[in-house]
Protein backbone atom coordinates (compact mmCIF):
# COMPACT_ATOMS: atom_id res chain seq x y z
CA UNK A 1 0.00 0.00 0.00
CA UNK A 2 1.48 3.33 -1.09
CA UNK A 3 0.76 6.28 1.19
CA UNK A 4 0.95 9.93 0.18
CA UNK A 5 1.45 12.35 3.07
CA UNK A 6 0.02 15.83 2.50
CA UNK A 7 2.62 18.34 3.69
CA UNK A 8 0.64 21.41 2.69
CA UNK A 9 -2.53 22.37 0.85
CA UNK A 10 -3.82 25.46 -0.93
CA UNK A 11 -7.05 26.53 -2.58
CA UNK A 12 -8.85 29.39 -4.24
CA UNK A 13 -12.60 29.51 -4.68
CA UNK A 14 -15.48 32.00 -4.78
CA UNK A 15 -15.48 31.71 -0.99
CA UNK A 16 -11.95 33.05 -0.58
CA UNK A 17 -8.62 33.74 -2.24
CA UNK A 18 -6.76 31.26 -0.06
CA UNK A 19 -7.46 28.10 1.93
CA UNK A 20 -7.73 29.84 5.31
CA UNK A 21 -10.20 32.41 3.98
CA UNK A 22 -12.33 29.67 2.41
CA UNK A 23 -12.21 27.69 5.65
CA UNK A 24 -13.29 30.66 7.76
CA UNK A 25 -16.20 31.35 5.44
CA UNK A 26 -17.25 27.69 5.60
CA UNK A 27 -17.35 27.97 9.39
CA UNK A 28 -19.51 31.07 8.99
CA UNK A 29 -21.92 29.08 6.75
CA UNK A 30 -21.32 31.43 3.83
CA UNK A 31 -22.52 30.58 0.33
CA UNK A 32 -21.33 32.53 -2.69
CA UNK A 33 -23.25 32.99 -5.92
CA UNK A 34 -23.96 35.68 -8.46
CA UNK A 35 -24.65 36.03 -12.14
CA UNK A 36 -22.86 36.28 -15.45
CA UNK A 37 -24.37 38.13 -18.41
CA UNK A 38 -23.67 36.97 -21.94
CA UNK A 39 -24.59 38.52 -25.30
CA UNK A 40 -28.17 37.94 -26.39
CA UNK A 41 -29.68 38.94 -23.03
CA UNK A 42 -28.52 35.68 -21.48
CA UNK A 43 -27.81 35.63 -17.78
CA UNK A 44 -26.73 32.60 -15.75
CA UNK A 45 -26.05 31.84 -12.14
CA UNK A 46 -22.33 31.66 -11.46
CA UNK A 47 -19.86 31.75 -8.60
CA UNK A 48 -16.67 33.65 -9.30
CA UNK A 49 -13.39 33.69 -7.39
CA UNK A 50 -12.88 37.25 -8.64
CA UNK A 51 -16.21 39.04 -8.47
CA UNK A 52 -17.50 40.38 -11.77
CA UNK A 53 -14.56 39.00 -13.77
CA UNK A 54 -16.47 36.62 -16.03
CA UNK A 55 -18.48 39.54 -17.44
CA UNK A 56 -15.39 40.53 -19.38
CA UNK A 57 -13.46 37.71 -21.05
CA UNK A 58 -10.42 39.98 -21.40
CA UNK A 59 -10.28 40.36 -17.60
CA UNK A 60 -11.14 36.74 -16.99
CA UNK A 61 -8.68 35.10 -19.42
CA UNK A 62 -5.44 35.53 -17.40
CA UNK A 63 -6.96 34.23 -14.14
CA UNK A 64 -6.22 30.59 -15.04
CA UNK A 65 -2.49 31.31 -15.17
CA UNK A 66 -2.49 33.81 -12.27
CA UNK A 67 -4.24 31.40 -9.92
CA UNK A 68 -1.94 28.50 -10.81
CA UNK A 69 0.98 30.72 -9.76
CA UNK A 70 -0.85 31.73 -6.58
CA UNK A 71 -1.50 28.10 -5.65
CA UNK A 72 2.13 27.18 -6.28
CA UNK A 73 3.31 30.00 -4.03
CA UNK A 74 0.78 29.18 -1.33
CA UNK A 75 2.28 25.68 -1.01
CA UNK A 76 5.52 27.33 0.26
CA UNK A 77 7.77 24.91 -1.60
CA UNK A 78 11.44 25.21 -0.73
CA UNK A 79 12.95 22.73 -3.22
CA UNK A 80 12.03 21.60 -6.71
CA UNK A 81 9.60 18.71 -6.68
CA UNK A 82 10.04 15.38 -8.43
CA UNK A 83 6.71 15.43 -10.24
CA UNK A 84 3.70 17.54 -11.07
CA UNK A 85 0.29 15.97 -11.51
CA UNK A 86 -1.92 18.66 -12.99
CA UNK A 87 -5.64 18.23 -13.61
CA UNK A 88 -8.26 20.32 -15.35
CA UNK A 89 -11.47 20.11 -17.31
CA UNK A 90 -11.19 23.06 -19.68
CA UNK A 91 -7.64 24.34 -19.10
CA UNK A 92 -6.95 27.72 -20.69
CA UNK A 93 -10.22 27.75 -22.67
CA UNK A 94 -11.04 31.32 -21.56
CA UNK A 95 -7.68 32.60 -22.78
CA UNK A 96 -8.14 30.94 -26.16
CA UNK A 97 -11.68 32.27 -26.47
CA UNK A 98 -10.50 35.76 -25.55
CA UNK A 99 -7.89 35.62 -28.31
CA UNK A 100 -10.50 34.43 -30.82
CA UNK A 101 -12.99 37.15 -29.87
CA UNK A 102 -10.31 39.84 -29.94
CA UNK A 103 -8.82 38.49 -33.19
CA UNK A 104 -5.39 37.86 -31.70
CA UNK A 105 -3.13 35.33 -33.39
CA UNK A 106 -3.08 31.82 -31.97
CA UNK A 107 -0.65 28.95 -32.49
CA UNK A 108 -0.92 25.23 -31.85
CA UNK A 109 1.19 25.33 -28.68
CA UNK A 110 -1.43 27.46 -26.95
CA UNK A 111 -3.92 24.59 -27.30
CA UNK A 112 -1.53 22.00 -25.83
CA UNK A 113 -2.46 20.90 -22.28
CA UNK A 114 1.19 19.95 -21.61
CA UNK A 115 2.35 23.56 -21.91
CA UNK A 116 1.07 24.34 -18.40
CA UNK A 117 4.34 22.77 -17.25
CA UNK A 118 6.13 26.01 -18.16
CA UNK A 119 4.38 27.90 -15.35
CA UNK A 120 5.86 25.50 -12.81
CA UNK A 121 9.32 25.96 -14.34
CA UNK A 122 8.93 29.74 -14.20
CA UNK A 123 7.98 29.56 -10.52
CA UNK A 124 11.13 27.46 -9.86
CA UNK A 125 9.30 24.55 -8.24
CA UNK A 126 10.19 22.28 -11.17
CA UNK A 127 13.24 21.72 -13.32
CA UNK A 128 14.05 19.76 -16.47
CA UNK A 129 14.08 16.50 -14.47
CA UNK A 130 10.63 17.04 -12.95
CA UNK A 131 8.00 14.68 -14.34
CA UNK A 132 4.87 16.38 -15.64
CA UNK A 133 1.51 15.00 -16.60
CA UNK A 134 -1.85 16.66 -17.12
CA UNK A 135 -5.07 14.73 -16.52
CA UNK A 136 -7.76 16.50 -18.58
CA UNK A 137 -10.67 14.25 -17.67
CA UNK A 138 -13.08 16.90 -16.41
CA UNK A 139 -14.83 16.90 -13.06
CA UNK A 140 -13.07 13.78 -11.80
CA UNK A 141 -9.62 14.85 -12.97
CA UNK A 142 -8.24 15.97 -9.61
CA UNK A 143 -8.94 12.69 -7.89
CA UNK A 144 -7.60 10.81 -10.90
CA UNK A 145 -4.40 12.87 -10.68
CA UNK A 146 -4.02 11.81 -7.04
CA UNK A 147 -4.70 8.20 -7.96
CA UNK A 148 -2.12 8.40 -10.73
CA UNK A 149 0.42 9.92 -8.35
CA UNK A 150 -0.25 7.16 -5.84
CA UNK A 151 0.41 4.48 -8.45
CA UNK A 152 3.54 6.13 -9.91
CA UNK A 153 5.56 7.36 -6.90
CA UNK A 154 7.30 4.04 -6.34
CA UNK A 155 7.89 3.31 -10.03
CA UNK A 156 9.40 6.75 -10.70
CA UNK A 157 11.11 7.12 -7.32
CA UNK A 158 9.08 10.26 -6.58
CA UNK A 159 9.63 11.69 -3.10
CA UNK A 160 7.75 14.98 -3.47
CA UNK A 161 5.10 16.13 -5.91
CA UNK A 162 2.55 18.84 -6.50
CA UNK A 163 -0.95 17.64 -7.30
CA UNK A 164 -3.15 20.46 -8.55
CA UNK A 165 -6.54 20.76 -10.19
CA UNK A 166 -7.92 24.07 -11.36
CA UNK A 167 -10.54 25.44 -13.70
CA UNK A 168 -11.32 29.03 -14.54
CA UNK A 169 -13.87 28.04 -17.13
CA UNK A 170 -16.61 30.64 -16.82
CA UNK A 171 -16.29 31.41 -20.53
CA UNK A 172 -19.07 32.07 -23.05
CA UNK A 173 -18.51 28.76 -24.86
CA UNK A 174 -18.57 26.76 -21.63
CA UNK A 175 -21.69 28.53 -20.29
CA UNK A 176 -23.59 27.93 -23.50
CA UNK A 177 -22.41 24.32 -23.84
CA UNK A 178 -23.63 23.52 -20.32
CA UNK A 179 -26.81 25.51 -20.88
CA UNK A 180 -27.60 23.44 -23.97
CA UNK A 181 -27.70 20.28 -21.85
CA UNK A 182 -29.61 21.98 -19.01
CA UNK A 183 -26.68 21.56 -16.62
CA UNK A 184 -26.73 25.18 -15.43
CA UNK A 185 -29.51 27.50 -14.31
CA UNK A 186 -30.65 30.76 -15.85
CA UNK A 187 -30.42 33.63 -13.37
CA UNK A 188 -33.48 34.54 -11.27
CA UNK A 189 -33.18 37.58 -9.03
CA UNK A 190 -35.74 36.41 -6.46
CA UNK A 191 -33.69 33.45 -5.21
CA UNK A 192 -33.02 33.87 -1.46
CA UNK A 193 -30.30 31.24 -1.05
CA UNK A 194 -27.74 29.53 -3.24
CA UNK A 195 -28.91 27.72 -6.38
CA UNK A 196 -26.32 25.07 -5.49
CA UNK A 197 -28.39 22.82 -3.23
CA UNK A 198 -26.78 19.44 -2.65
CA UNK A 199 -28.94 17.02 -0.69
CA UNK A 200 -31.93 19.36 -0.73
CA UNK A 201 -35.19 18.09 -2.17
CA UNK A 202 -35.44 21.10 -4.46
CA UNK A 203 -31.92 20.77 -5.90
CA UNK A 204 -31.93 21.57 -9.60
CA UNK A 205 -28.44 21.31 -11.06
CA UNK A 206 -25.00 22.60 -10.46
CA UNK A 207 -23.86 26.17 -9.90
CA UNK A 208 -21.11 26.84 -12.43
CA UNK A 209 -18.06 28.18 -10.55
CA UNK A 210 -14.32 28.55 -10.84
CA UNK A 211 -11.40 27.81 -8.58
CA UNK A 212 -8.84 25.19 -7.78
CA UNK A 213 -6.64 23.60 -5.21
CA UNK A 214 -3.29 21.94 -4.75
CA UNK A 215 -1.48 19.68 -2.35
CA UNK A 216 2.21 19.14 -1.77
CA UNK A 217 2.76 15.46 -1.10
CA UNK A 218 5.67 13.47 0.16
CA UNK A 219 6.27 9.76 0.45
CA UNK A 220 8.34 10.31 3.60
CA UNK A 221 6.39 9.72 6.79
CA UNK A 222 5.37 13.04 8.34
CA UNK A 223 2.79 13.84 10.99
CA UNK A 224 0.17 15.07 8.53
CA UNK A 225 -3.07 13.69 7.04
CA UNK A 226 -2.38 11.13 4.36
CA UNK A 227 -3.96 9.50 1.34
CA UNK A 228 -4.15 5.75 1.76
CA UNK A 229 -6.72 4.49 -0.72
CA UNK A 230 -7.90 5.15 -4.27
CA UNK A 231 -10.42 3.54 -6.56
CA UNK A 232 -11.71 4.47 -10.02
CA UNK A 233 -14.18 2.89 -12.43
CA UNK A 234 -16.10 3.76 -15.58
CA UNK A 235 -19.86 3.54 -15.47
CA UNK A 236 -20.30 2.59 -19.16
CA UNK A 237 -23.70 4.20 -18.74
CA UNK A 238 -23.97 7.70 -20.23
CA UNK A 239 -21.68 10.64 -21.04
CA UNK A 240 -23.50 13.00 -18.67
CA UNK A 241 -26.06 10.99 -16.70
CA UNK A 242 -25.37 8.89 -13.61
CA UNK A 243 -27.22 5.67 -12.86
CA UNK A 244 -29.10 6.52 -9.66
CA UNK A 245 -28.55 3.07 -8.18
CA UNK A 246 -25.04 4.33 -7.43
CA UNK A 247 -23.45 1.05 -8.43
CA UNK A 248 -20.43 2.63 -10.15
CA UNK A 249 -19.78 5.01 -7.28
CA UNK A 250 -20.11 2.07 -4.92
CA UNK A 251 -17.55 0.11 -6.95
CA UNK A 252 -15.05 2.98 -6.81
CA UNK A 253 -15.56 3.20 -3.02
CA UNK A 254 -14.99 -0.54 -2.61
CA UNK A 255 -11.71 -0.41 -4.53
CA UNK A 256 -10.52 2.61 -2.53
CA UNK A 257 -11.40 0.94 0.77
CA UNK A 258 -9.62 -2.27 -0.23
CA UNK A 259 -6.58 -0.23 -1.24
CA UNK A 260 -6.46 1.39 2.19
CA UNK A 261 -7.21 -1.83 4.09
CA UNK A 262 -10.39 -0.38 5.59
CA UNK A 263 -14.05 -1.27 5.29
CA UNK A 264 -17.13 0.94 5.07
CA UNK A 265 -17.80 0.89 8.81
CA UNK A 266 -14.33 2.34 9.44
CA UNK A 267 -15.20 5.61 7.68
CA UNK A 268 -15.67 8.54 10.09
CA UNK A 269 -16.50 11.32 7.64
CA UNK A 270 -17.56 11.63 4.02
CA UNK A 271 -16.92 14.55 1.69
CA UNK A 272 -19.06 13.97 -1.37
CA UNK A 273 -18.93 15.16 -4.97
CA UNK A 274 -22.50 16.38 -4.32
CA UNK A 275 -22.93 18.41 -7.48
CA UNK A 276 -26.53 19.19 -6.55
CA UNK A 277 -28.14 17.40 -9.47
CA UNK A 278 -31.01 15.07 -8.65
CA UNK A 279 -29.19 12.08 -10.14
CA UNK A 280 -25.75 12.62 -8.59
CA UNK A 281 -26.91 13.05 -5.02
CA UNK A 282 -29.28 10.10 -5.19
CA UNK A 283 -26.55 7.90 -6.69
CA UNK A 284 -24.06 8.89 -3.99
CA UNK A 285 -26.61 8.31 -1.24
CA UNK A 286 -27.45 4.84 -2.57
CA UNK A 287 -23.76 3.96 -2.88
CA UNK A 288 -23.16 5.01 0.74
CA UNK A 289 -26.09 2.91 1.92
CA UNK A 290 -24.56 -0.16 0.29
CA UNK A 291 -21.04 0.50 1.53
CA UNK A 292 -21.72 1.82 5.02
CA UNK A 293 -25.31 0.96 5.87
CA UNK A 294 -28.23 2.83 7.43
CA UNK A 295 -26.24 4.92 9.91
CA UNK A 296 -24.03 7.28 7.97
CA UNK A 297 -21.27 9.39 9.50
CA UNK A 298 -21.45 13.17 9.08
CA UNK A 299 -21.27 14.35 5.49
CA UNK A 300 -19.91 17.55 3.96
CA UNK A 301 -20.79 18.83 0.49
CA UNK A 302 -18.88 22.05 -0.20
CA UNK A 303 -20.41 22.76 -3.60
CA UNK A 304 -23.33 24.08 -1.55
CA UNK A 305 -20.98 26.86 -0.41
CA UNK A 306 -19.20 27.82 -3.61
CA UNK A 307 -20.61 25.90 -6.54
CA UNK A 308 -18.89 23.51 -8.91
CA UNK A 309 -15.52 24.52 -10.33
CA UNK A 310 -15.42 21.49 -12.67
CA UNK A 311 -12.05 19.70 -12.31
CA UNK A 312 -10.91 22.44 -9.94
CA UNK A 313 -13.57 21.42 -7.43
CA UNK A 314 -11.77 18.15 -6.63
CA UNK A 315 -8.68 19.72 -5.16
CA UNK A 316 -10.56 22.52 -3.40
CA UNK A 317 -12.45 19.75 -1.61
CA UNK A 318 -9.30 17.71 -0.95
CA UNK A 319 -7.61 20.80 0.53
CA UNK A 320 -10.67 21.40 2.74
CA UNK A 321 -10.76 17.72 3.74
CA UNK A 322 -7.10 18.02 4.77
CA UNK A 323 -8.11 21.06 6.80
CA UNK A 324 -10.93 19.15 8.52
CA UNK A 325 -8.53 16.36 9.49
CA UNK A 326 -5.96 18.84 10.81
CA UNK A 327 -8.37 21.13 12.67
CA UNK A 328 -10.60 18.30 13.98
CA UNK A 329 -13.62 20.33 12.95
CA UNK A 330 -16.54 19.76 10.60
CA UNK A 331 -18.06 22.96 9.19
CA UNK A 332 -21.81 23.53 9.44
CA UNK A 333 -24.01 23.35 6.34
CA UNK A 334 -24.46 26.61 4.37
CA UNK A 335 -27.08 29.09 5.50
CA UNK A 336 -30.36 28.72 3.66
CA UNK A 337 -30.05 25.09 2.60
CA UNK A 338 -32.63 22.78 4.21
CA UNK A 339 -30.65 19.52 3.58
CA UNK A 340 -33.93 17.63 3.55
CA UNK A 341 -33.52 15.06 0.78
CA UNK A 342 -32.62 12.09 3.00
CA UNK A 343 -33.21 11.50 6.69
CA UNK A 344 -29.73 10.04 7.13
CA UNK A 345 -28.03 13.19 5.84
CA UNK A 346 -28.56 15.92 8.37
CA UNK A 347 -28.24 19.68 8.46
CA UNK A 348 -25.62 21.09 10.85
CA UNK A 349 -26.35 24.49 12.35
CA UNK A 350 -23.00 24.65 14.15
CA UNK A 351 -19.42 23.60 13.60
CA UNK A 352 -18.91 20.18 15.17
CA UNK A 353 -15.84 18.51 16.59
CA UNK A 354 -14.38 15.77 14.44
CA UNK A 355 -13.17 12.94 16.63
CA UNK A 356 -12.61 10.39 13.87
CA UNK A 357 -9.55 9.46 11.86
CA UNK A 358 -10.78 8.50 8.39
CA UNK A 359 -12.41 10.34 5.52
CA UNK A 360 -13.96 9.12 2.26
CA UNK A 361 -13.95 11.53 -0.70
CA UNK A 362 -15.81 11.00 -3.98
CA UNK A 363 -15.88 12.62 -7.41
CA UNK A 364 -17.66 11.92 -10.70
CA UNK A 365 -17.30 13.38 -14.14
CA UNK A 366 -18.66 13.53 -17.67
CA UNK A 367 -17.68 10.44 -19.68
CA UNK A 368 -18.99 8.27 -16.86
CA UNK A 369 -15.95 8.26 -14.60
CA UNK A 370 -16.14 7.83 -10.83
CA UNK A 371 -13.33 7.98 -8.28
CA UNK A 372 -13.09 7.59 -4.52
CA UNK A 373 -10.28 8.40 -2.15
CA UNK A 374 -9.48 7.54 1.45
CA UNK A 375 -7.73 10.04 3.69
CA UNK A 376 -6.55 9.27 7.21
CA UNK A 377 -5.02 11.18 10.13
CA UNK B 1 2.77 -10.30 -28.58
CA UNK B 2 1.15 -6.89 -28.67
CA UNK B 3 -0.29 -5.37 -31.78
CA UNK B 4 -0.94 -1.73 -32.64
CA UNK B 5 -3.80 -0.54 -34.83
CA UNK B 6 -3.50 2.88 -36.45
CA UNK B 7 -5.92 5.23 -38.16
CA UNK B 8 -4.83 8.38 -40.01
CA UNK B 9 -6.36 11.16 -42.03
CA UNK B 10 -4.36 11.42 -45.26
CA UNK B 11 -5.40 13.47 -48.27
CA UNK B 12 -9.05 13.56 -47.26
CA UNK B 13 -9.11 9.79 -46.87
CA UNK B 14 -8.79 7.50 -43.90
CA UNK B 15 -5.95 5.01 -43.80
CA UNK B 16 -5.99 2.04 -41.42
CA UNK B 17 -2.67 0.40 -40.65
CA UNK B 18 -1.93 -2.82 -38.83
CA UNK B 19 1.47 -4.53 -39.17
CA UNK B 20 2.04 -4.62 -42.94
CA UNK B 21 -1.60 -4.15 -43.89
CA UNK B 22 -2.81 -0.79 -45.17
CA UNK B 23 -6.40 -0.05 -46.08
CA UNK B 24 -7.63 3.28 -47.44
CA UNK B 25 -11.28 4.27 -47.36
CA UNK B 26 -13.23 7.42 -48.13
CA UNK B 27 -14.52 9.68 -45.38
CA UNK B 28 -18.09 8.60 -46.17
CA UNK B 29 -17.11 4.94 -45.77
CA UNK B 30 -15.37 5.88 -42.53
CA UNK B 31 -18.57 7.47 -41.22
CA UNK B 32 -20.41 4.20 -41.76
CA UNK B 33 -18.11 2.55 -39.21
CA UNK B 34 -19.49 4.89 -36.55
CA UNK B 35 -22.74 3.88 -34.85
CA UNK B 36 -25.47 5.97 -36.51
CA UNK B 37 -26.68 7.48 -33.21
CA UNK B 38 -23.18 8.79 -32.44
CA UNK B 39 -22.22 10.36 -35.77
CA UNK B 40 -23.40 13.88 -35.00
CA UNK B 41 -22.35 13.74 -31.37
CA UNK B 42 -18.68 12.89 -31.44
CA UNK B 43 -15.45 14.51 -32.63
CA UNK B 44 -12.99 12.99 -35.11
CA UNK B 45 -10.76 11.43 -32.44
CA UNK B 46 -13.67 9.53 -30.93
CA UNK B 47 -14.80 8.44 -34.38
CA UNK B 48 -11.32 7.08 -35.03
CA UNK B 49 -11.33 5.16 -31.76
CA UNK B 50 -14.75 3.67 -32.46
CA UNK B 51 -13.76 2.89 -36.07
CA UNK B 52 -10.55 1.13 -35.00
CA UNK B 53 -12.50 -1.07 -32.63
CA UNK B 54 -14.94 -2.00 -35.37
CA UNK B 55 -12.51 -2.27 -38.28
CA UNK B 56 -10.17 -4.62 -36.41
CA UNK B 57 -12.78 -6.32 -34.20
CA UNK B 58 -10.78 -5.35 -31.12
CA UNK B 59 -13.37 -6.70 -28.73
CA UNK B 60 -12.63 -10.18 -30.09
CA UNK B 61 -8.90 -9.49 -30.01
CA UNK B 62 -9.15 -8.71 -26.30
CA UNK B 63 -10.83 -12.06 -25.69
CA UNK B 64 -7.96 -13.79 -27.51
CA UNK B 65 -5.63 -12.36 -24.87
CA UNK B 66 -7.87 -13.73 -22.14
CA UNK B 67 -9.15 -10.26 -21.30
CA UNK B 68 -12.73 -9.33 -20.52
CA UNK B 69 -13.69 -6.39 -22.81
CA UNK B 70 -16.05 -5.17 -20.08
CA UNK B 71 -13.24 -5.04 -17.54
CA UNK B 72 -10.23 -3.82 -19.51
CA UNK B 73 -8.52 -0.66 -18.26
CA UNK B 74 -8.01 2.12 -20.78
CA UNK B 75 -5.30 4.77 -21.04
CA UNK B 76 -5.85 7.48 -23.64
CA UNK B 77 -3.17 10.00 -24.56
CA UNK B 78 -4.58 13.30 -25.82
CA UNK B 79 -2.91 16.73 -25.64
CA UNK B 80 -5.38 18.90 -27.54
CA UNK B 81 -9.09 19.21 -26.91
CA UNK B 82 -11.42 18.35 -29.78
CA UNK B 83 -11.40 21.76 -31.44
CA UNK B 84 -12.48 20.20 -34.74
CA UNK B 85 -15.94 19.79 -33.20
CA UNK B 86 -16.34 23.56 -32.67
CA UNK B 87 -14.03 25.01 -35.32
CA UNK B 88 -16.91 26.06 -37.59
CA UNK B 89 -19.12 27.14 -34.68
CA UNK B 90 -16.52 29.53 -33.28
CA UNK B 91 -16.60 33.12 -34.47
CA UNK B 92 -14.82 36.30 -33.48
CA UNK B 93 -18.35 37.51 -32.64
CA UNK B 94 -19.28 36.04 -29.24
CA UNK B 95 -23.00 36.18 -30.00
CA UNK B 96 -22.58 34.17 -33.19
CA UNK B 97 -20.47 31.60 -31.33
CA UNK B 98 -23.18 31.20 -28.68
CA UNK B 99 -25.86 30.73 -31.33
CA UNK B 100 -23.78 28.03 -33.00
CA UNK B 101 -23.13 25.92 -29.90
CA UNK B 102 -25.03 22.65 -30.16
CA UNK B 103 -26.19 20.10 -27.59
CA UNK B 104 -23.08 17.96 -27.91
CA UNK B 105 -20.27 20.48 -27.39
CA UNK B 106 -20.17 19.87 -23.61
CA UNK B 107 -19.27 16.22 -24.11
CA UNK B 108 -17.49 16.31 -27.47
CA UNK B 109 -15.00 19.13 -26.92
CA UNK B 110 -13.11 17.75 -23.95
CA UNK B 111 -10.37 15.10 -24.23
CA UNK B 112 -12.20 12.50 -22.11
CA UNK B 113 -14.79 12.23 -24.88
CA UNK B 114 -12.74 9.35 -26.30
CA UNK B 115 -12.62 7.26 -23.11
CA UNK B 116 -16.27 8.02 -22.39
CA UNK B 117 -17.69 6.92 -25.72
CA UNK B 118 -15.40 3.87 -25.92
CA UNK B 119 -16.33 2.61 -22.46
CA UNK B 120 -20.03 3.25 -23.04
CA UNK B 121 -20.10 1.65 -26.50
CA UNK B 122 -18.42 -1.52 -25.28
CA UNK B 123 -19.86 -1.68 -21.76
CA UNK B 124 -16.39 -1.38 -20.27
CA UNK B 125 -16.56 -0.59 -16.54
CA UNK B 126 -12.84 -0.66 -15.84
CA UNK B 127 -10.74 2.33 -14.83
CA UNK B 128 -10.07 4.74 -17.68
CA UNK B 129 -7.82 7.79 -17.74
CA UNK B 130 -6.83 10.42 -20.27
CA UNK B 131 -3.33 11.88 -20.10
CA UNK B 132 -1.67 14.85 -21.74
CA UNK B 133 2.06 14.42 -21.42
CA UNK B 134 5.26 14.20 -23.41
CA UNK B 135 7.00 12.40 -20.53
CA UNK B 136 7.66 8.85 -21.70
CA UNK B 137 8.72 7.70 -18.24
CA UNK B 138 5.34 8.78 -16.89
CA UNK B 139 3.54 6.98 -19.70
CA UNK B 140 5.62 3.85 -19.24
CA UNK B 141 5.05 3.80 -15.48
CA UNK B 142 1.32 4.39 -16.00
CA UNK B 143 1.09 1.44 -18.38
CA UNK B 144 3.01 -0.74 -15.95
CA UNK B 145 0.88 0.35 -12.99
CA UNK B 146 -2.31 -0.50 -14.89
CA UNK B 147 -0.88 -3.90 -15.86
CA UNK B 148 -0.05 -4.51 -12.20
CA UNK B 149 -3.69 -4.17 -11.14
CA UNK B 150 -5.48 -7.22 -9.80
CA UNK B 151 -7.04 -9.68 -12.28
CA UNK B 152 -5.93 -7.75 -15.36
CA UNK B 153 -5.07 -9.78 -18.47
CA UNK B 154 -4.55 -6.82 -20.78
CA UNK B 155 -5.00 -3.06 -21.03
CA UNK B 156 -5.74 -0.78 -23.95
CA UNK B 157 -3.44 2.13 -24.75
CA UNK B 158 -4.71 4.78 -27.12
CA UNK B 159 -3.28 7.95 -28.61
CA UNK B 160 -5.61 10.26 -30.48
CA UNK B 161 -5.30 13.78 -31.83
CA UNK B 162 -7.20 15.89 -34.30
CA UNK B 163 -6.70 19.57 -34.94
CA UNK B 164 -8.35 21.79 -37.55
CA UNK B 165 -6.37 24.11 -39.79
CA UNK B 166 -8.64 27.02 -38.90
CA UNK B 167 -10.79 28.01 -35.92
CA UNK B 168 -13.22 30.91 -36.27
CA UNK B 169 -11.72 31.57 -39.71
CA UNK B 170 -8.30 32.10 -38.12
CA UNK B 171 -5.55 29.91 -39.52
CA UNK B 172 -3.85 28.04 -36.66
CA UNK B 173 -1.83 25.46 -38.60
CA UNK B 174 0.55 26.23 -41.45
CA UNK B 175 -0.27 22.91 -43.03
CA UNK B 176 -3.56 21.04 -43.33
CA UNK B 177 -5.67 19.76 -40.46
CA UNK B 178 -4.29 16.60 -38.89
CA UNK B 179 -5.98 13.60 -37.34
CA UNK B 180 -4.49 10.35 -36.14
CA UNK B 181 -5.20 7.60 -33.70
CA UNK B 182 -3.62 4.41 -32.42
CA UNK B 183 -4.82 1.63 -30.17
CA UNK B 184 -2.66 -1.12 -28.72
CA UNK B 185 -3.79 -4.08 -26.68
CA UNK B 186 -1.02 -4.65 -24.14
CA UNK B 187 -1.14 -8.08 -22.44
CA UNK B 188 -0.19 -8.29 -18.77
CA UNK B 189 2.99 -10.23 -19.52
CA UNK B 190 4.43 -7.54 -21.77
CA UNK B 191 8.01 -6.71 -20.82
CA UNK B 192 9.56 -3.28 -20.27
CA UNK B 193 11.30 -3.12 -23.65
CA UNK B 194 8.11 -3.98 -25.52
CA UNK B 195 6.26 -1.25 -23.63
CA UNK B 196 8.92 1.24 -24.75
CA UNK B 197 8.51 0.11 -28.36
CA UNK B 198 4.76 0.62 -28.13
CA UNK B 199 5.14 4.06 -26.58
CA UNK B 200 7.68 5.09 -29.22
CA UNK B 201 5.22 4.09 -31.91
CA UNK B 202 2.40 6.06 -30.29
CA UNK B 203 4.50 9.15 -29.59
CA UNK B 204 5.99 8.92 -33.07
CA UNK B 205 2.58 9.79 -34.49
CA UNK B 206 3.14 13.38 -33.36
CA UNK B 207 6.13 13.78 -35.75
Amino acid sequence: MTTLFIKNAAAVSPLGENLNAIWQNLLLREAEFGQTHLPGNKSYFSAESKKGSSQDINTYAPLFYDKIRNLINALEITETVDAIFFATAVGNLADIENKIYSKQNLNLDEFDFTKVRELFLEEHVANSETHFVCVPTGCCAGLQAIGLAKSLVDKLNIKTAIIMSIDFGLSPLAFEAFNKINATSEYKDDLKSSPSRPFCQDRGGFLFADGGGAILITTDTVNQPKITGYGCVSSAYHMTDIATDGSSIRDSMQIALADSGLNGKDIDHINLHASGTQQNDEAEFNALREIIGEDLPEITAFKGNHGHALGGANMIEIALSWKMLKENLIPPTPTGLPIDAYEAIIKREETTTFTGKTLLKTASGFSGIHASLIMEK
Amino acid sequence: MQSTYICMLENEKIVFKHQNQHKTISLSEFEKLIPRRQRQKVPMTTKMALALFKQFALEKELVKYGANPQKTPLIVCNRYANWDFVSDAMSSDVGITLNNVNNYVATAWFPASIQGFLTIEYGNKAEAITLATTDKKVLSATVQSFLDKKDIQAIILGTFECFPKTIANQQILKNDSFAFGALTIIPSNTNFNSIQTILNLHQGLYQ
